[in-house]
């Protein structure tokens, strides 16, 4: 059956070791960082280079990584 | 029908109040964003606290928008008040299981507080679909109306 769940659950164990503040593209079974960079532009870009044409986007946390909207 | 998610864990780093770090969970759904051809993967927040559907402004530019030609509204938030800029775009969801045309807020004021994640907020999320949390059990769940038969 089709799921909404993201393709990650544990960001924080994925992300590991990726520099605060950076977006990263993430492979479309949710397994590897493909890219990072400072900007969302080059991701997407090195992303679809490596062969990934719809990679998850997010970003980094950085310093401050608690959100209240 | 009910459509049951698992939260989603993210990190946050130590600071002064939270000396040994934490981990948030947050109901967190994936989608694309699409604006004709161009396609973003993202993560976005079910945020009952939004009035509207809103992304960072990098979203809004990676699927091509012109923030000259996008609609101008303030938004007031904990980081005080901004700007932002609203165009129509499309949310699909589980690649077609779920897809929402909705008049979507780009924010500035999100990239520069690191949001790289949108929030699904009121009108455009709230307005079409159920929700039900359930935080205790690490889930929540989005009820969809079904398809015609």
């Amino acid at each position: 059956m089709a799921t909404l769940a993201p393709i990650v659950q544990d960001f924080g164990k994925l992300l590991e070791g990726t520099p605060p503040g950076a977006w990263v593209a993430i492979s479309a079974d949710g397994e590897r960082v493909l890219a990072s960079s400072s900007e969302i532009k080059d991701v997407v870009r090195m992303a679809l280079e490596a062969g990934e044409d719809r990679p998850l986007v997010i970003r980094v946390p950085a310093a401050s990584s608690t959100f209240v909207f | 029908m009910w459509h049951t998610v698992p939260y989603s864990t993210f990190p946050c780093v130590p600071d002064s109040s939270f000396p040994n770090g934490h981990d948030a969970k947050r109901p967190v759904l994936q989608l694309e964003l699409i604006n004709g051809s161009n396609r973003l993967s993202c993560i976005a927040i079910v945020d009952s606290g939004a009035d509207h559907c809103t992304f960072p402004l990098s979203f809004g530019i990676q699927l091509g928008l012109n923030p000259l030609e996008m609609k101008r509204s303030s938004v007031a938030g904990l980081g005080g008040v901004s700007n932002t800029l609203y165009w129509p775009v499309t949310m699909e969801f589980s690649g077609g299981l779920l897809q929402l045309e909705v008049y979507a807020g780009f924010s500035a004021s999100m990239d520069a507080i690191g949001a790289g994640f949108g929030l699904l907020g009121q009108c455009g999320f709230f307005d079409r679909v159920n929700v039900a949390f359930h935080h205790r059990a690490g889930t929540f769940a989005i009820e969809i109306d079904d398809p015609p038969k």
